[in-house]
């Protein structure tokens, strides 16, 4: 006998997935959707060390900073399946800063309104121009 | 009675599948912008790195399509892929800029074919697992990435004389490589990225995420799936101690990082044994991999004026008949690093532990030059600092060294590290590979000079959260699927000819993701001539009848139709 036989037990539809073809979860034309301005916040660098802020300084900027949950438009479908929106603050931005050796330093931060803001705050007298390689000395 | 309505659904399914065996994706970029402008802009531009465009516009463009195209020949999907994106002025002064921002526009849950229950997929994974576009194609929202560039890069005021480097061969010289810009961007957007609130530790509307269920932490062994808010939040700053679990990426680590990570290994007592990220000196021995065995001792100094703490090594040891020959631990603060390692050298100890005096991790390295300074000296964080020397009086023993057994970027047990910094670097904390990885890695926060459009291990976090290899869209992974190139025809052909006998699918046992076309076919495979074929076919129907997956007119319309095709 084959194992064929043995496996027939295992043997169902073709495409699992493709069930779910009949019912895909589509943006339904010419739904509203309700948009959320992003948060606009103080002008101050994020992601990088700043010899004038505290670590709870930071901290508190980068909540500041931090994805805008209460903008995610969430939709559910009859399937059981959820879409959650996601506006520019969910993006991944990332900035380069030309060190004091001339090196480029790149810094991640979470939305571009952030990124913009760090790019306005960086200058020479700002850590983001240090070179990443200093080390402490003491 | 149960198999013959289970055939009968493959007859009404099979329709639905894809009829070829495709795989790789398709990335589509969208052009949003007018013309004149960011991909249309009209500048003439001479060819470059294999770049043909002759427009700035084109050029741009065709850098995107090629790292675009990097990603869609890796990952199989039946569903297309879209990349809204735009060329446009972002923010720059003439030493700053944004170069960019990528990232899923939609993400889904709960849908058909969802891995996970209740955990959040990038719109473009989703339509890989559903098996179509959860989208309408059509402008900013029916497209599953977004992506926004900087048009003024290089310009008197952005970043001046700094431009993008529109090549595909990497000589980018000392602009920025566009192409590996884009493939780490892409790679957020196709789901290297939580959408947890990493400094909070909320899950996004409550739910989970796919790379989110990978991350662990070494400290309290806990998955983030299982932790509080607060656990994660504190996990997301617990430095070089948090690790993705995917099994692709944890057999991808030795391929793709050497051997040799800097550590303290505490050997006894049972209760503080384990590995310890230590930060190096720029001065002293280099750590090697024969490393320093031996007790760690505190160091022990006047409460002077040079330093006010006993514990500093401001001044000479005054107990350097128990620092002799040992590891010697001292405190961070008041005077150099470099003062501190040459009185525990003078008093004879083999090599320095110095613990920090300020919250942090992972431990940074020591800065300062001595060159009479002969032993190693590192630095570990003021949490493992305190541990440690809470346990000193009872005796500790360790090996101070580059540990060959740990790979540069991965933990003990072969894991890779995420990027944990304490401080907590919004953006770059948790969704990127741990800075430490040796060679550098395509998904560190830093976009490092020695890339080089490589995938490394970014590819195989793609495929632990959900883009497992799939050329024949059969949902089933080529890792297990004993017909990788199944005929998903919604009848059975032999030979060319259609039976139209539904076709039927394994998700299970010896014939996992094979059709019965497969199996018909495969009789063909290694048949001495056409008799053996026919009869091979023979005894396959046989089986598939008396499994109740075919009827006796099946079986006869499959068995004439391999009696008259030219197989093998």
């Amino acid at each position: 006998m084959r194992t064929l036989v043995s496996a027939v037990s295992a043997f169902v539809a073709l495409g699992i997935a493709a069930a779910a073809h009949a019912q895909p979860p589509q943006i339904p034309p010419g739904q509203a959707k309700k948009q959320t301005a992003p948060k606009q916040t103080a002008d101050h660098g994020t992601g990088d060390a700043s010899d004038e802020l505290t670590p709870a300084d930071q901290e508190l900027l980068q909540r500041l900073f931090g994805k805008n949950e209460s903008g995610v438009v969430l939709t559910p479908f009859a399937n059981g399946g959820v879409r959650l929106e996601l506006d520019e603050s969910f993006q991944e931005a990332i900035t380069v800063t030309i060190a004091d050796d001339g090196s480029l330093k790149f810094s991640h931060l979470t939305g571009l309104a952030n990124a913009t803001e760090a790019v306005k705050a960086a200058s020479p007298n700002t850590a983001t121009t240090k070179p990443a390689t200093a080390l402490e000395e003491k | 009675m149960i198999k013959r309505s289970l055939l009968a659904l493959v007859a009404a399914l099979a329709l639905a599948l894809p009829s070829t065996a495709a795989a790789s994706s398709h990335i589509v970029i969208v052009n949003g912008n007018v013309p004149g402008v960011g991909f249309n802009d009209p500048t003439p531009a001479a060819p470059v790195g294999g770049n043909p465009g002759t427009t700035l516009g084109q050029q741009r463009l065709l850098a995107f399509r090629h790292a675009a195209d990097i990603w869609g020949a890796t990952l199989d999907s039946a569903a297309e892929i879209r990349i809204f994106a735009t060329f446009e002025p972002l923010t720059c002064t003439a030493t700053a800029a944004t170069l960019g921002s990528a990232g899923a526009t939609f993400v889904f849950a709960d849908f058909p074919g969802a891995l996970l229950p209740h955990t959040l997929y990038s719109a473009a994974l989703t339509g890989k697992l559903y098996g179509a576009d959860p989208l309408v194609p059509g402008g900013l929202s029916g497209s599953h990435i977004r992506a926004r560039f900087n048009s003024n890069l290089g310009n008197t005021d952005c970043l001046t004389g700094t431009r993008f480097y529109l090549g595909f061969d990497n000589n980018h010289g000392a602009n920025i490589d566009l192409v590996t810009v884009l493939q780490h961007e892409f790679a957020h957007g196709l789901g290297f990225q939580t959408f947890a609130n990493t400094s909070t530790g909320a899950l996004l509307a409550g739910y989970s995420d796919a790379y989110l269920h990978l991350i662990a932490d070494n400290t309290t062994g806990k998955s983030w799936e299982t932790m509080t808010n607060a656990e994660r939040a504190a996990s997301a700053r617990n430095g070089r101690r948090v690790v993705v679990t995917g099994p692709h990426v944890t057999a991808a680590v030795p391929s793709n990082l050497q051997s040799g990570t800097p550590l303290l290994r505490i050997l006894s007592p049972a209760g503080l044994a384990g590995a310890y990220p230590v930060g190096t000196a720029a001065f002293g021995a280099p750590l090697d991999a024969t490393g320093v065995f031996g007790q760690v001792v505190p160091g022990l100094d006047p409460a002077d004026a040079a330093g006010p703490s006993t514990t500093d090594g401001c001044s000479p040891l005054t107990n350097a008949g128990a620092v002799a020959g040992k590891i010697a631990m001292l405190d961070r603060g008041t005077c150099g690093f470099i003062v501190k390692v040459k009185n525990a050298q003078n008093a004879g100890a083999v090599a320095v532990v110095i613990a920090d005096n300020a919250a942090g991790s992972p431990p940074a390295g020591l800065g300062g030059a001595d060159p009479t300074i002969t032993i190693p000296a590192v630095r570990v964080t003021q949490s493992d600092g305190i541990a440690i020397k809470s346990q000193l009086a009872g005796g500790v023993s360790a090996v101070l060294g580059l540990d060959l057994a740990v790979r540069a970027g991965a933990d003990d047990a072969g894991r890779a590290l995420i990027y944990t910094p304490d401080p907590f670097v919004a953006g770059s904390s948790v969704s990127h590979w741990d800075t430490i990885a040796t060679p550098n890695l395509l998904m560190e926060p830093f976009i490092n000079d020695d890339l080089t459009h490589g995938l490394d291990l970014t590819l195989p976090l793609l495929r632990d959260i959900g883009w497992y290899p799939d050329g024949d869209l059969d949902f089933v992974s080529d890792e297990v699927d004993a017909c990788p190139g199944s005929d998903l025809r919604a009848t059975i052909f032999v030979g060319g000819a259609d039976t139209g006998v539904p076709n039927g699918f394994f998700v299970d046992g010896p014939h996992n993701g094979c059709t019965i076309a497969d199996l018909v076919a495969g009789e063909a495979v290694g048949a001495k001539n056409h008799g053996a074929f026919v009869s091979g076919v023979a005894e396959l129907l046989n089986d598939l009848k008396k499994a109740g997956l075919l009827t006796g007119s099946q079986k006869g319309a499959v068995q004439s139709a391999a009696a008259g095709a030219s197989l093998p």
